[in-house]
């Protein structure tokens, strides 16, 4: 952004000064009245009329993608919560204030006062991204992602879904059986931890022996023997400690796990229906119940329609939420598309937060007096077009 | 634009102080801040990719008329020496996408915009700059990764995008659907973003300045038609190409992290993994079209207006119906922007969509007539001078006249469906586009160089380049209209292959031959451009006494452009005016002592 | 970065001797009080849980979502208005700000509406080997409501329906 660069201001004030044009070749040109702006606000404004056509760009395909799909999630299927994005709009309603307020301390040149209310603005500004990312977070550890390469997305319960759930368990199965017998290291975090576990008893066990050994020598100073004897015994509880947590891992765990997924499959005979021929293929009833129990779909606490006696409970976690650890592919209709727009949009707008907090601390580095109220008018501006975007963004994306 | 305050604003010229040695030399001639040389370095870099662009067609060419050749100059034995020669479908493929993108994003549109439109608003229009030097020269610079990028998509595994230059889903999104599907679709992908990128700073910085920052007195409509097209054009590129780089990222993530925008559920290709899509192809079309059609007028209004000032000037008369054609410069940019439903007619559209876009579309043909007819009007009874430059306008004009007239047949859907993906269709956007656009960029190379290099080219060898350009253009691009009418397919590395085109790969050759010695011919073009810059005869303020405020300052201007300060007292056109001895009356001439007020009497045409 | 971009912020400084305050004159009024602010910014506060509103439970249970989506763009509308009023200070400037806006926004609702008839509607007129591959509303009981009942193959129970499974699918994998 051109008209944010913090010379512009130096230049001319340098010129303001008495600056000649004398030996610079050219004259001084006048120009004909225009606009009742300054160059900088003009170009902002027309920046920002390119930036409603991007939006529009994205909003609009947001919208006929999302009316147009035969199916779309629910905002607690995909883990969406309305209080947070409500909560980021309020941010950034505040946000906008604090740099409308800004620019009018700055305009009565109280640089102190707009400094500070730049600086609130500037964390603001932050805080709408740490809880975006927060947001974010909650999406990522569910395997909400768009497509490739780690979603967990599916659209429907079909036999490639029942397929890909086999292929996860199967993964697991061979994950922990590789981890049980060590081969070519541990590639679990658990089977990590156990390994860390046993090196660092190992250490201790080698100091141990080096303070044995001290104790053994002879020496004529009673005050190093009963330092030594001190070190030895906080080493040897040090041990103890890590003994004591060893056996509640690891390699138990594991294999209750392993119990845990031949349960599981026990439950499921319709996981193992395309390799046992002896079973029937499974119906669709049969699969859809299958990805229900795996990832149960998360209504809304209110059911849309009418009645509240049809208000249903959530029904109870699924096998992803007690294993997390399992990642078994979940089913979300049109959780793709969803997550597709979702980070889209939220990720252009985020970008554009970036954007105006990078400016904002390349400001304040600068004395706000009323010479940079163009400035802070300029950026201010971009900062409320971000704002207006929010303002269509969070009914669109979280309430709809 | 109203004008509300009053007096004049004083503006601060700074300085680039420059550095001794290297560091002056970058300063002034690499990372300039000089509009002049932004311009220059504009022409020169997209006067190169020009002559990659038509090697790229030849090879096209070469293998429509010589299909499967052993002997495709270069590329046979650098290539394709393991087939013994004979290039690959998907190379045919390749080149054409790449001479499409390449002569659109990189030629077309910088030349105009770039080169002409950052050499000559300031100029024009009485100013010391642009508003905004620095970004203007970041408006060249984001060029350079967009070059950058599609060069080095040749060189990776698969060769560069071979989805056309429209890049439509589900070919250009799925990696596997083709050869340069894969890393090279990427960086096209890319590269048209960044070079949209630079588009966009360029346009709001150029907007800006034709606003702010005219000399006193060039109120709008005193303002060269050149420059109001080149306003008119930014307000296109403002406004459309945002959505453009909102679906190039689209596709982008579509490509790289497995969105689903443009690729709908189950779509597959060369048994790739189905895609867990559930968006719309047609999605793109829209947004893609939605920019790409008014790109077609950004491709050929500063064109239209730069001829203008060119026609006006070598007929000596003020130009016919000054109001009128800027109205329809924005009319025909109004209209620019509800019509880009007219390529997807055959889409699977819906119905009563494309039949709005037919209506609009042909509408379309009112304001482009008009301006037809004002420069037939300018010329009627002109003492005219068929000077080089005014050769290659008046062939604009009249080829111009031919690309317009085709595209009225396939603006109509029944038409279209018929003539759509023919040759009919490659044949009507070059003539609207080579025989249109670029033969006014060459009229004005002839007739700005004074400007830009202080030296005139040599006439003669200019006006022996137009005359076998024009030959040899409509030698390549008439016939077509016939294959096309035929249906002979466009895009079809081999259409021989169907019985029915085989009679004509006669024509194919003829249309060969004529394109090879179109390039040719450029090569005149060249040696003069390049021969003119050191050793033509040395031209003064106002070789061609024309009007404009480019004109009053020296020849090529120095830093700040004006000696003087510009006053300006009327409009550009003044050509003949009885108020006067000379023909030509400058925008800044004060009206002699006692003299009525300046008339501007093309206003009333 | 601007040479020229200054003219007029300048002139807003105390001590820019070069433009006198004159050529300004409609320049002055530059926005509300710190009154105006406070308020509107309540305005938005309020106007924001208005459209919170429609996620509690009393609103669900006595209007249909179509008409939240309504009430909600009317909020969001209104207070785009307020933001772009007084804290873009649109409301006292010049008459360019209608050459400026009113296009940008006309393009941009005419771009969404032309999506319209093609990108969203298009399921309307899906075929059987389409729908086969698309996803499918969670279940019809769980269905936002909003979502236009698809064609034949998904109103019908799943558990009695295993068309959209067609048995070529068991080769898929």
């Amino acid at each position: 952004m051109s008209e944010h660069d913090p010379h512009q201001h130096s230049n001319s004030g340098h010129s303001d000064a008495g600056h000649s044009d004398a030996g610079h070749g050219h004259v001084k040109l006048e120009y004909q009245p225009a606009l009742p702006l300054s160059n900088g606000k003009t170009i902002m404004w027309l920046f920002l009329s390119t930036e409603i056509m991007f939006f529009a760009g994205l909003i609009g395909t947001y919208i006929v993608l999302r009316f147009g799909a035969v199916a779309w999630p629910e905002p607690h299927t995909v883990h969406l919560s309305e209080p947070i994005g409500a909560f980021n709009t309020f941010v950034l309603i505040c946000s906008s204030v604090t740099v409308v307020l800004a620019l009018e301390c700055a305009r009565a040149n109280k640089a102190a006062a707009a400094k500070g209310w730049m600086v609130l603005t500037f964390v603001l500004g932050c805080v709408f991204l740490g809880v975006k990312g927060y947001e974010y977070n909650a999406k990522f550890s569910h395997g909400i992602y768009p497509k490739l390469p780690r979603s967990q997305i599916w659209e429907k319960a079909g036999i490639r879904y029942v397929a890909a759930v086999r292929d996860r368990l199967d993964q697991v199965i061979t994950e922990i059986s590789t981890d049980l017998t060590v081969a070519g290291g541990p590639k679990t975090a658990e089977g990590r931890q156990q390994l860390a576990l046993d090196t660092q008893a190992a250490e201790v066990q080698k100091k141990i022996a080096k303070f044995q050994a001290d104790l053994k020598q002879p020496s004529d100073k009673t005050e190093g023997e009963t330092a030594a004897a001190n070190a030895l015994a906080a080493e040897n509880k040090k041990l103890d400690e890590i003994k004591a947590q060893m056996p509640l891992t690891i390699a138990r765990d594991l294999k209750q796990r392993v119990r845990k997924v031949e349960l599981l499959s026990a439950q499921q005979p319709a996981l193992f229906a395309s390799k046992n021929p002896a079973l029937p293929p499974p119906g669709q009833a049969t699969l859809d119940a299958l990805a229900e129990e795996i990832y149960p779909p998360h209504h809304s606490e209110f059911t849309p329609e009418g009645d509240p006696h049809a208000m249903k409970p959530n029904p109870p976690e699924g096998i992803n939420d007690r294993y997390p650890w399992l990642k078994l592919p979940i089913k979300i209709s049109g959780g793709n598309m969803w997550a597709s727009t979702y980070f889209l949009l939220t990720g252009f707008h985020a970008l554009h937060v970036i954007v105006g907090l990078i400016v904002f601390a390349i400001m304040l580095t600068l004395t706000l007096n009323a010479s940079r109220a163009g400035m802070i008018e300029n950026i201010g501006l971009y900062w409320h077009f971000v704002d207006l975007v929010w303002i269509f963004l969070f009914p669109l994306l979280y309430l709809f | 634009m109203s004008i509300t305050a009053e007096g004049f604003h004083a503006q601060e010229a700074v300085h680039a102080h420059g550095h001794a040695g290297l560091g002056k030399f970058i300063g002034t001639y690499v990372f300039s801040r000089d509009h002049k040389i932004i311009g220059i370095q504009f022409l020169f870099s997209t006067l190169l990719w020009f002559l990659i662009g038509g090697l790229l067609a030849l090879g096209v060419r070469w293998q429509l008329a010589w299909p499967w050749s052993n002997d495709m100059p270069l590329v046979s034995k650098m290539f394709f020496a393991h087939t013994g020669g004979q290039i690959s479908p998907e190379f045919y493929t390749m080149m054409f996408t790449m001479h499409a993108t390449v002569m659109i994003f990189f030629v077309i549109i910088p030349i105009l915009a770039g080169a002409f439109g950052n050499y000559l608003i300031p100029l024009m229009i009485g100013a010391d700059d642009m508003a905004f030097p620095t970004l203007n020269m970041l408006s060249y610079w984001f060029m350079w990764p967009s070059f950058l990028c599609i060069i080095a998509s040749f060189f990776v595994h698969g060769g560069a995008a071979a989805a056309g230059w429209t890049s439509y889903p589900t070919l250009a999104a799925l990696q596997e659907a083709s050869p340069g599907g894969h890393m090279g679709q990427t960086l096209w992908l890319l590269g048209v973003t960044f070079a949209g990128v630079a588009s966009m700073l360029g346009s709001v910085n150029y907007m800006t300045t034709i606003i702010q920052m005219r000399a006193p007195g060039m109120t709008m409509f005193r303002l060269p038609l050149t420059i109001w097209a080149m306003f008119i054009t930014a307000v296109l590129q403002a406004f459309a190409l945002p959505v453009l780089t909102a679906a190039g990222f689209m596709q982008l993530l579509d490509r790289s992290v497995g969105t689903g925008f443009f690729l709908p559920d189950g779509a597959t290709a060369n048994n790739a993994p189905y895609a867990t899509g559930g968006g719309q192809p047609l999605l793109w079309q829209h947004l893609f079209w939605f920019y790409s059609h008014p790109a077609v007028y950004i491709m050929i209004l500063p064109a239209m207006g730069m001829v203008s000032d060119i026609i006006a000037c070598f007929a000596r008369k003020p130009i016919f119906g000054y109001k009128p054609m800027v109205y329809s410069i924005a009319g025909i940019a109004g209209l620019g922007f509800v019509v880009w439903g007219h390529h997807m007619f055959i889409s699977g559209m819906n119905p009563y969509l494309g039949m709005t876009f037919m209506v609009a579309t042909i509408m379309i043909a009112l304001p482009s007539a008009i301006k037809v007819f004002n420069w037939l009007g300018t010329l009627w009874g002109g003492k005219i001078q068929f000077t080089t430059a005014m050769l290659f306008a008046v062939s604009f004009v009249s080829m111009f006249i031919i690309g317009g007239l085709s595209g009225i047949f396939m603006a109509a859907t029944p038409i279209d469906i018929f003539i759509h993906d023919t040759y009919f269709i490659v044949a009507h956007f070059h003539y609207v586009l080579f025989a249109g656009t670029a033969m006014g960029v060459f009229g004005s190379i002839y007739f700005w160089f004074p400007k830009m290099f202080g030296r005139t080219m040599n006439e003669f060898w200019g006006k022996v380049h137009f005359l076998l350009t024009f030959m040899f253009l409509n030698g390549v691009f008439f016939p077509m209209h016939i294959l096309g009418v035929v249906g002979f397919p466009r895009r079809l590395a081999d259409p021989y292959q169907y019985e029915t085109f085989h009679h004509l790969l006669g024509m194919n050759r003829f249309i060969t031959y004529c394109a090879i010695g179109m390039v040719c011919s450029q090569s005149i073009f060249a040696i003069n451009f390049i021969y003119s810059i050191f050793f033509g005869p040395v031209a003064g303020r106002n070789p061609w006494h024309a009007n404009s405020l480019e004109w009053c300052c020296p020849s090529p201007p120095g830093h700040g452009n004006f000696d003087f300060q510009p006053i300006v007292y009327r409009g550009p056109y003044e050509y003949g005016s009885p108020e006067v001895q000379t023909d030509y009356y400058p925008q800044h001439q004060p009206p002699p002592e006692g003299a009525a007020p300046a008339t501007e009497r093309y206003m009333d045409g | 970065m601007s040479d020229h971009g200054t003219t007029h912020s300048d002139t807003l400084s105390a001590g820019a001797g070069a433009h006198g305050a004159d050529s300004h004159a409609d320049h002055a009024p530059h926005g509300g009080s710190i009154r105006t602010y406070i308020a509107v910014f309540i305005a938005l506060c309020v106007l924001t849980s208005g459209s919170f509103m429609t996620y509690t439970e009393l609103w669900r249970t006595h209007f249909s979502s179509h008409v939240g989506w309504a009430f909600m763009m009317a909020i969001s509308c209104s207070k785009a208005m307020l933001v772009i009023l007084f804290f873009m200070h649109l409301k006292y400037e010049a008459n360019w700000k209608y050459v400026l806006t009113i296009p940008a926004g006309f393009m941009s609702v005419f771009l969404a509406l032309m999506l319209v008839p093609d990108i969203g509607m298009r399921f309307w007129h899906y075929s059987h080997e389409r729908l086969e591959f698309c996803a499918l509303p969670q279940n019809t009981s769980h269905a936002a409501p909003g979502h236009a009942a698809p064609p034949a193959p998904t109103t019908a129970a799943p558990a009695t329906n295993p068309a959209p499974e067609a048995p070529s699918e068991h080769e898929g994998k």
